[in-house]
């Protein structure tokens, strides 16, 4: 059973983390080496000494992004855990509206950054992007948590005569706020992130901005400064999140606590039939989503020159004499980006399951190598690409790899979770019966951890899609990514929308089968019949 | 003594006419009650007992007003229950104590009287937790409780705004037998001075003889016989009634009803 942190010596819970940093610093002198002659790799003490000559710039444009991120974190969240408490009231409203939310996040950068500029001043596409990114894993969270109360609590409340407003704040508020510390921890980061790949779609000041800069001029120490500084701030903000976390909710984990599922229990059908129910809401939602799209460019008054219509998209895909010829173009992209997702998903999940299994059979791994995790997840791609592409290439390999990248840190920080908040009574029992830490967790904690595993592949599968994207803009020059990217520079804004409307019904439709496995083993599993 | 000012007419206290209640499931859907009566007296104590899947714990939902019949209709003292439960008079204790992790005992009792709008009168929430003997615990959190003691805590709390009815299920399953005899003289002493009308849900016969004034028996489908064994023990009872010989023939005749095997023997044994 994982020991508390504060039972722990001062001296030994910082050994680990200084451990860990001693590896990855071996690791960098050791790449700097080896890869002296590309020049990609600089020295760890060449980067020091830039950054030491650059501090001044870094403390103004860090102070931007900061604020950007800032801003961004507070909104996305306010708005997630607004819209997650709506949807657990009203399971109706979830129903319709939660693929709406989700097609939102899934709407490619390259589409959606120029939009933002046109449409918001100022600091606008920074906080939106910013923003953005928090949204969905916090509205995740948010809906695991509050259903994670115990129902026994709830029909206590409701017996004494309490209403749903009391039942809501009195049991299934604080029951969230494990499940919501753990989004906010992923949150973090992602909010930094959100706001440097903002700066890069157009900013005067912000350390996305000097990363552009610094990447155009080939300032590798300097690129590399950068990304060090940035990983560190998404380290710092990553442990004050978990330090709140901490404060806040002290009881995690310990006290029997019901495992639930991120989705309202499956309706058996009755009424009309099955199929009318499974057809009428995705129809619902498919017209929600029409609608706020047209009431956007209606209301943002954008040029029909490069913002499309539904109609459009329709002409493109379906109407139009040449339509064949495109969503046969479209669909051969599509392959390939499913492939590079696809693999990179995999490794990904495979590689932080294993790896949370590690830390939490052993705490001072976690302590280790979280924070490079976390540093790995946090340096915008654009930086990082180069020397992927470098080391390991620019076909399969190289796409897998950023996209590992991508989906690694949040599904470990989910897993993580899951496992330590398994019941204490239920791994003592193992335990008791003279199972070993690996046992407990083969047998007992692994299997109350999958919900969280869940939850973390609706996040990260929307999210390996969009990395495979960047990736192939970036590295790979084929695929999708490439497609849309070569039509936003070639002015063929027809192939860039319905190219993203088509992703974004993929990334939809694997959400959706995501939704469909979850429910079959949740029957299957019978933990947690959530109320 | 409270038993004998209780309204005696059946039925004024709970009231079930041919109650049902169909649960939806994936393949079709599944009866837990069906065609279901029970009448019990007001202020008076009735337990309920049953093999597993004869809906003693759906009925006792029902009561609490957490879930609606799909047939029939259920009164308490007379009026629906949905209106004694808004009106805070429901005093409830289940299985799962439920008590809130991240809230101390005593602040777990006092969630009834905020539950209910009302002040707890000073001491009210020291002198429940005394009553269930966790004098000392206030403070404790659940996590730092046996399930035992959380079970009392959840006790303390169902008393805690004396409701007119309370409805327990099984709230002494996870105790050992000395606190188990132990609570049950303590409820009934406070059965004895606040006369809620009770409702009992228990796998232990003895149990229920000793406690209550009546035992309906539920028998699962497809039999769905409801047997009324009246109890007409004195009371108080003393540990010493678990002694006597009449209290063994009731336990007995209830053990057999709850095995089907002897089925009709005769009326009941009379005190």
């Amino acid at each position: 059973m994982p020991e508390a942190p504060a039972r722990w010596p001062a001296a030994r819970s910082w050994l680990p983390l200084a451990g860990g940093l001693v590896a990855l610093l071996a690791l960098w002198w050791l790449a700097a080496g080896l890869l002296r002659a590309q020049r990609v790799v600089p020295t760890p003490l060449a980067v020091l000494g830039q950054l030491i000559a650059d501090r001044a710039s870094y403390v103004a444009n860090g102070a931007t992004t900061l604020r950007e991120a800032a801003v961004g974190f507070l909104v996305g969240n306010a708005a997630a855990v607004l819209l997650g408490a709506l949807f657990v009231q009203f399971p109706l409203a979830e129903r319709i509206l939660l693929r709406v939310a989700v097609a939102a996040y899934c709407i490619p950068l390259v589409t959606l950054g120029p939009i933002l500029v046109v449409v918001l001043p100022g600091d606008g596409p920074k906080v939106a992007l910013a923003a953005l990114a928090v949204f969905f894993t916090t509205l995740l969270g948010t809906l695991q948590g509050l259903r994670s109360a115990n129902p026994a609590a709830l029909d206590v409340v409701r017996a004494l005569g309490g209403g749903e407003a009391r039942a809501f704040l009195q049991v299934r508020v604080p029951s969230a706020l494990p499940s919501l510390g753990a989004a906010l921890r992923i949150a973090a980061p992602a909010a930094l992130l959100g706001a440097v790949i903002g700066e890069y779609f157009g900013a005067s000041q912000g350390l996305g901005v000097a990363l552009v800069q610094a990447q155009s001029s080939f300032e590798v120490a300097r690129t590399w400064g950068l990304a060090a500084v940035l990983a560190l701030l998404a380290g710092l903000l990553y442990a004050l999140a978990a330090a709140l976390t901490r404060v806040l909710v002290p009881w995690a984990g310990r006290d029997d606590v019901a495992v639930a599922w991120a989705e309202p229990p499956a309706r058996a059908a009755s009424g009309w039939g099955r199929l009318g129910r499974t057809a009428a809401f995705p129809a619902l939602s498919l017209a929600v989503g029409i609608g706020g799209w047209y009431l956007l460019l209606r209301a943002f008054r954008l040029s029909d020159y490069f913002a499309k219509t539904p109609l459009d998209v329709w002409h493109y895909l379906v109407s139009d004499p040449a339509a064949a010829a495109n969503r046969a173009e479209l669909a051969a992209a599509l392959r390939i980006t499913c492939l590079d997702a696809g693999l990179g998903y995999g490794f990904g999940t495979l590689g932080a399951v294993l790896a949370a299994l590690a830390m939490a059979a052993w705490p001072p791994l976690e302590r280790a190598f979280l924070p490079g995790a976390l540093a790995v997840r946090s340096v915008p791609m654009v930086a990082l690409a180069p020397l992927v592409a470098l080391v390991f290439g620019r076909g399969l390999v190289g796409v897998t790899v950023i996209v590992s990248a991508v989906v690694f840190f949040p599904t470990l920080v989910y897993v993580l979770a899951g496992l330590r908040d398994a019941p204490r009574a239920a791994g003592e029992v193992v335990a008791a019966g003279g199972g070993s830490r690996l046992m407990v967790i083969r047998k007992v904690r692994a299997w109350y951890s999958l919900p969280s595993l869940f939850t973390s592949a609706r996040n990260a599968v929307p999210a390996a899609l969009g990395g495979a994207i960047l990736a192939e803009w970036l590295s790979t020059g084929r695929g999708a990514g490439n497609l849309l990217v070569v039509a936003y520079s070639e002015s063929q804004f027809d192939t860039l929308w319905s190219g993203s409307v088509v992703l974004i019904g993929l990334s939809l439709a694997c959400y959706g089968a995501l939704g469909a496995l979850e429910r079959a083993v949740a029957a299957r599993l019978g933990t947690g019949a959530t109320r | 003594m409270a038993a004998e000012a209780a309204e005696s007419r059946p039925g004024a206290g709970l009231a079930a006419r041919g109650v049902g209640k169909r649960f939806r499931l994936r393949g079709g859907f599944v009866d837990a009650l069906a065609g279901l009566d029970l009448a019990a007296p007001r202020g008076s104590f009735t337990a309920l007992v049953g093999r597993s899947g004869c809906g003693k714990s759906t009925l006792l939902r029902l009561f609490a007003g957490l879930e609606a019949p799909t047939a029939g209709e259920l009164a308490i003292h007379g009026r629906p229950v949905d209106a004694v439960r808004r009106e805070h008079r429901i005093g409830v204790a289940f299985q799962d104590p439920a008590l809130l992790p991240w809230r101390s005992a005593d602040a777990n009792v006092r969630l009834a009287f905020e539950v209910a709008g009302r002040e707890a009168a000073a001491g009210a929430v020291e002198r429940l937790i005394r009553l269930v003997g966790l004098e000392g615990f206030e403070r404790a959190k659940p996590s730092q409780l046996s399930g035992g003691m959380r079970q009392r805590i959840a006790l303390a709390r169902a008393l805690a705004v004396e409701p007119e009815v309370l409805l327990l299920d099984e709230p002494f399953g996870a105790l050992d037998d000395l606190t188990r005899l132990r609570l049950n003289l303590e409820l009934q002493r406070i059965w004895m001075d606040r006369a809620p009308t009770t409702l009992l849900v228990t796998h232990s016969v003895a149990e229920a003889v000793f406690l209550a004034d009546r035992v309906v028996v539920l028998s699962p489908p497809p039999l769905r016989r409801t047997t009324v064994v009246e109890v007409p023990l004195p009371r108080p009872r003393e540990r010493a009634a678990l002694r006597s010989p009449d209290f063994h023939r009731l336990c007995d005749h209830l053990t057999e009803l709850l095995f089907e095997d002897a089925g009709a023997d005769g009326p009941p044994p009379h005190a």
